[in-house]
């Protein structure tokens, strides 16, 4: 039997820069980040008050349904509103589709609360003397929360409601391998696809942490770039001697993935084609004290192989580049024991992430589709702020964009800082 | 040539025992695991009972590997199932490449750290009717919040801990599809072994939402039972007084193999997964489809990939929650695909002993359809005593029956409409 192809054609994304792929790639091109001071929460006084935050983004241009907003975490509506904007860019009409050829894939997590929600629900829990009752949360503070509290945070809904707001009756999935999530999303998509259970699978991921459980989480984590310098914008440095963690983002990638005779047959407009996947496990436990670079050099390793190239085809390394200092020391030396290191000093290597923030959940999606956009436009975006050199990492990182860039295979990366690891590989569309 | 997936190692933490064969056993028994909650005061919750994990022990396990003195519950169960299974299928004294090796779990959160939760909020409330003054939470809670404790809720922190632990280098994931987490990460990790990415597969899943937020956020769904005043007669899957599910908590853990890989180290084998599948109702978040649209599909594609009739299923493990509606439409949806012999098949739900297990279910609910298979017995639906003439299989009523059966189906439909079925057969 003829293995089954798989193509992308659809992109939507809501990020800092904007509501949907366009304005991402845009600002890519132009050098220009999303960064800036945080201001959904007062955060002065604290370490860290820069961030990826989206303020353009209304729900209601995306739910009609009323009903199912309200049970909506932010996390939830950014995954709606993608898978949205990806069907768009796609020229999908959904009622169109099989719908028992078509499923889900996304990539999410826990979804953090809304802090002054469930606070309200504590703080009707106290006793005379402030204290936490469980007595009392059982009889009556637990009523502060709406019946269908629960649902707004399951990490399965954001794929739930994708599915019910286009009837989309394949398999349905949902990933939780914290950073590496959406890219394992988007590659057991395109498994699916090949084995031939679907036609066409929704898939990416989405992440708001960008509130005050989240932003605390991520500081006692130590992944965040600290103080609060002008510079702040420009701190967010992958794989330059200086960088010193991440900046905290938030958003939602979808890509459409579909079979290829399924594409062609209704000539949609083709941004790559997936050749490859890979997945692995590193034997790592906290951000600080990561040690194992196995697991990435297999992640990327497998996709390469399954894509059946050779290591140079490579044309580019869209890495994971997070920032945090050891995890960028790995991923490097990751790359230099797959590629060998005369490639690994050749193969251009480019972070995205100084865009948008770390998006988590989201960020292999976001990042897939500025790799379509990078291979479809033949333009490679700068890694923003790079400037110094790190001998230990010894890498060809892509310092300024480059137009006409002839990139034909692209290899990205998204690793989890808890040990999971998904790498694939894509092909530009050559028309056959 | 097609590659087949064998089952070679089993392990379970569950509210009946704290492995397989108590587990089992008890379930032979036709006892319940449910009883009144201990790991808070539940007593003025709606729903005061539970099917708790009881005397288990997990610090030979930290005294191993001092990094998991922190993991959440979840992934305590996880490790020890992991354990026993992992020992079961006798990889513990195999030489085998971690790169061959994967992980498909499905673990839930790992529980909130209630305490200092409760605290970094009560030192922070607002005032000019914002409930939180969110400069003076993010002041204190830095201190107040245990990093480790953060860290572990997690989701993919059970795969962290499993990768490590049990020397899985390949591909690792892990899904989190409400109550159909489990099976899908089985029907995943099956499909990695069939495809050739891996030799071996450790999958199941390991969930524990016993905890204030997960039963009042159930209650608050009413979708719990409130028949407190008799625990172990509360979860009563098809019976006509059924009213909602008993939460539960455990993990369970198989190893898969592909066949040869298995056959030619003389592994010992408890069943083929011969059939995956996946479907999505893609109607409403917390209801089924009325009709079982999803329900009805999954089994048939499971069946056609199988390549078996309906005929040749021998039994059926339901997903059987005991809520009004999924046992209702669970019996629609199978009379539907079985015709006419969806009388004659049986048709049991465990979890009228073990209460639901959320993620974890799917994954005990498929080791005990192999248990049926070698053992040529089949769990009985306990609480079983009003007949609903919506529900009007042979549910296995009240005792364990002897039956040689070769091949189970078994079902996992989550909250928000995934719907997973499996199959699985003797190894000839």
């Amino acid at each position: 039997m003829r293995k089954r192809r798989v193509v992308i054609t659809g992109l939507g994304a809501v990020s800092c820069l904007g509501i949907g792929a366009d304005p991402l790639w845009k600002a890519a091109l132009e050098s220009r980040s999303g960064i800036g001071p945080i201001q959904s929460f007062a955060c002065d006084g604290f370490p860290v008050q820069q961030g990826g935050e989206i303020h353009d983004f209304n729900p209601r241009d995306f739910v009609e349904n009323r009903k199912s907003l309200k049970v909506m975490s932010r996390d939830i509506q950014l995954a709606c509103a993608a898978s949205t904007l990806a069907f768009q860019d796609a020229q999908i009409v959904p009622e169109q589709l099989n719908p028992e050829r078509a499923g889900v894939s996304m990539g999410a997590g826990l979804l953090d609360n809304e802090i002054d929600e469930i606070a309200a629900c504590i703080r009707n829990s106290l006793d005379d003397t402030g204290n936490f009752q469980m007595t009392k949360f059982g009889a009556e503070g637990m009523r502060t929360l709406f019946p269908l509290w629960m649902l707004k945070y399951l990490p399965n809904m954001p794929a739930c409601h994708i599915s019910i707001m286009y009837n989309l009756q394949g398999p349905s999935n949902t990933i939780t391998t914290a950073c590496a999530a959406a890219m394992q999303a988007l590659g057991e998509a395109f498994r699916i696809i090949e084995r031939d259970d679907a036609d066409l699978m929704v898939a990416g991921g989405a992440e708001s942490r960008m509130n005050p459980f989240g932003l605390t989480r991520y500081y006692i984590f130590k992944t965040l770039v600290n103080g609060n310098s002008v510079d702040r914008q420009a701190s967010y440095r992958p794989f330059d001697k200086r960088r010193a963690g991440f900046v905290l983002g938030e958003g939602a990638g979808v890509l459409i993935l579909e079979e290829l005779e399924h594409a062609l047959k209704r000539k949609a407009k083709i941004y790559a084609e997936v050749i490859g996947y890979g997945s692995s496990a590193d034997y790592n436990y906290l951000p600080e004290s990561l040690e194992d670079s196995t697991g990435r050099e297999i992640s990327m390793d497998m996709a390469i192989r399954d894509a059946g190239i050779s290591k140079d085809k490579t044309q580019l390394i869209h890495a994971h580049g997070s920032g945090i200092p050891k995890d960028d020391l790995l991923e490097a030396r990751a790359i230099h024991k797959v590629f060998g290191d005369d490639l690994a000093s050749r193969i251009p290597v480019v972070a995205t992430k100084p865009y948008v923030g770390y998006t988590g959940f989201a960020s292999g999606a976001l990042q897939m589709i500025l790799s379509a956009k990078i291979i479809a436009d033949q333009k490679i975006p700068a890694t923003l702020n790079y400037g110094e050199d790190d001998p230990a990492i010894g890498l060809k990182v892509v310092s300024k964009p480059v137009e006409n860039a002839p990139v034909n295979v692209i290899l990205t990366n998204a690793f989890g800082i808890s040990g999971q690891n998904a790498s694939a590989v894509i092909k530009r569309w050559d028309g056959k | 040539m097609e590659r087949r997936v064998v089952v070679t190692g089993v392990g379970i933490v569950s509210p009946l025992g704290n492995n397989v064969l108590d587990t089992w056993n008890n379930m032979m028994k036709g006892l319940s695991g449910v009883g009144y909650i201990s790991l808070f005061e539940a007593a003025t919750f709606p729903t005061k009972i539970a099917g708790e994990v009881k005397k288990f022990d997990f610090k030979p396990w930290v005294e191993r590997d001092p990094i998991v003195a922190h993991v959440g519950r979840n992934t305590q169960f996880a490790i020890y199932a992991a354990g026993e299974a992992y020992q079961d299928a006798r990889l513990d004294r195999l030489e085998y490449d971690p790169k061959r090796m994967g992980i498909y779990f499905a673990a839930g959160d790992g529980g909130a750290d209630l305490k200092n939760f409760i605290k970094s909020l009560c030192v922070a409330w607002g005032t000019n009717g914002e409930v939180i003054d969110k400069k003076v939470f993010l002041k204190n809670s830095p201190a107040i919040y245990n990093r480790y404790a953060e860290l572990e809720q997690e989701p993919c922190m059970t795969l962290t801990h499993l990768s490590r632990l049990f020397r899985a280098r390949g591909p690792v994931s892990n899904c989190l599809t409400a109550c159909a987490a489990s099976s899908q990460a089985i029907g995943e990790a099956f499909e990695m072994i069939r495809r050739g990415d891996v030799d071996i597969m450790l999958t199941g899943g390991a969930h524990s939402m016993i905890h204030p937020f997960g039963v009042a956020g159930f209650n608050l769904l009413t979708a719990l039972t409130t028949k407190n005043e008799d625990p172990t007669r509360a979860s009563r899957p098809f019976d006509f007084k059924r009213d909602g599910f008993v939460l539960a908590e455990g993990s369970g853990v198989l190893i898969l193999e592909e066949m040869e890989f298995a056959k030619k180290r003389g592994a010992k084998i408890y069943g083929e997964v011969t059939g995956y599948g996946s479907t999505a109702d893609a109607y409403r978040l917390t209801d089924s489809h009325p009709e079982g649209r999803g329900a009805i599909k999954a089994m048939e594609l499971a069946l056609k990939s199988a390549k078996i009739k309906p005929e040749d299923v021998g039994y059926i493990n339901a997903h059987g929650t005991s809520t009004v509606v999924n046992d209702m439409v669970e019996t629609l949806a199978i009379k539907k695909v079985f015709g006419d012999y969806a009388y004659k098949v049986p048709v049991s739900s465990i979890k009228s002993m073990l209460g639901h297990l959320i993620a974890a279910a799917g994954a005990v609910e498929l080791i005990t359809s192999l248990l049926v298979i070698e053992k040529g017995m089949i769990p009985p639906t306990i609480n079983f005593e009003e007949k609903d003439p919506d529900c009007d299989l042979d549910y296995v009523p009240n005792k364990a029956r002897e039956s040689k059966v070769d091949t189970v189906l078994s079902n996992s439909f989550g909250f928000g409409g995934q719907n997973i079925t499996l199959l699985v057969r003797k190894f000839e």
